[in-house]
């Protein structure tokens, strides 16, 4: 499916990541792309606390953070641990490139994954990616 | 008809769909302008960030440090590298990259490495008293080609 243009606004992204320099960076880029509303967390903790009360549509995660990293959240929503729908997008971010790590997030359930370093190119291509994918899933608003 | 099905979620491409659509290509551009503006900021997180992590470290330094001090310094270091490749700050990602090599590939028992995790630190900051980049490109691979026969002192794992 090729998608030459896109709407972005109506749209709700979450994005953890406990570098406060990599959040500001990807939540500009995200803004830029006029999504409705990216809202920050800047750990699990935090993310599963937005969890409770937002559907995101997509859920960008940042894979090596501590105390909790990010396949911890991954394996929560996928099994319905939290409120949201467990099929919800998820893309890892991670500056790990080693092909057996990265197959630990894919088999946990991740959607796609970036490889750091992120530019506004790599992230509209991951974006597309699951829109091209378009899975209609079900749940109560 | 009515169903039990509960309310279909609108699919991510039926959400993007409107009449404000705007060509990706376009999209691309203003996101790379966004980068670019935060990029510029990146000098002052790295000179913030760089104290933080150069007390995980001097956590290594004193007596037994165990698992969890490594693995800390060695997320600090991984996440230095990581944002600092994305900001295009390559000195400073490139002196990352060699410690984290130093810190997932070798021998933490061995009584140099210390010596070698400091010689990065150094590094770090003398690339942050500089703005964060090296003064041209055969410095910064001179650099990063002592900080490598550095670490090959160390015995793999």
């Amino acid at each position: 499916m090729m998608i030459d243009k896109a709407d972005f606004s109506g749209l709700t992204v979450l994005l953890v990541d406990d570098n406060e320099f990599i959040r500001r960076l990807l939540g500009d880029i995200l803004r830029s792309f006029r999504v409705g509303k990216v809202i920050q967390a800047a750990g699990v903790e935090e993310a599963l606390s937005h969890l409770a009360t937002v559907q995101p549509d997509v859920i960008f995660c940042d894979w090596m953070m501590a105390p909790v990293d990010g396949l911890s959240l991954l394996r929560a929503v996928r099994q319905s641990e939290t409120p949201i729908d467990p099929k919800t997008p998820i893309i890892m971010l991670t500056g790990e490139t080693r092909v057996d790590r990265v197959a630990v997030a894919i088999a946990d359930g991740a959607d796609s994954y970036i490889a750091k370093p992120v530019s506004a190119k790599i992230l509209m291509s991951h974006l597309l990616k699951l829109i091209a994918d378009d899975r209609p899933v079900h749940y109560l608003d | 008809m009515t169903s039990n099905s509960p309310p279909r979620r609108k699919s991510l491409y039926e959400k993007i769909q409107g009449p404000e659509a705007v060509p990706i290509e376009a999209l691309i551009e203003r996101g790379d302008t966004a980068a670019r503006r935060a990029s510029a900021d990146y000098l002052e997180f790295f000179r913030t960030r760089l104290p933080a992590v150069e007390t995980l470290a001097n956590a290594l330094f004193v007596g037994s440090p165990d698992g969890t001090a490594w693995r800390s310094f060695y997320i600090a270091v991984h996440d230095l590298r990581s944002s600092s490749a994305s900001a295009g700050y390559e000195a400073v990602s490139a002196i990352s990259q060699s410690l984290e090599g130093l810190l997932v590939e070798r021998d933490h028992e061995n009584p140099l490495i210390r010596d070698v995790i400091k010689l990065h630190l150094d590094a770090l900051s003398l690339t942050a008293s500089n703005n964060a980049r090296v003064p041209d490109g055969k410095g910064s691979a001179r650099l990063i080609k002592d900080l490598g026969r550095a670490v090959d002192k160390i015995p793999r794992t």
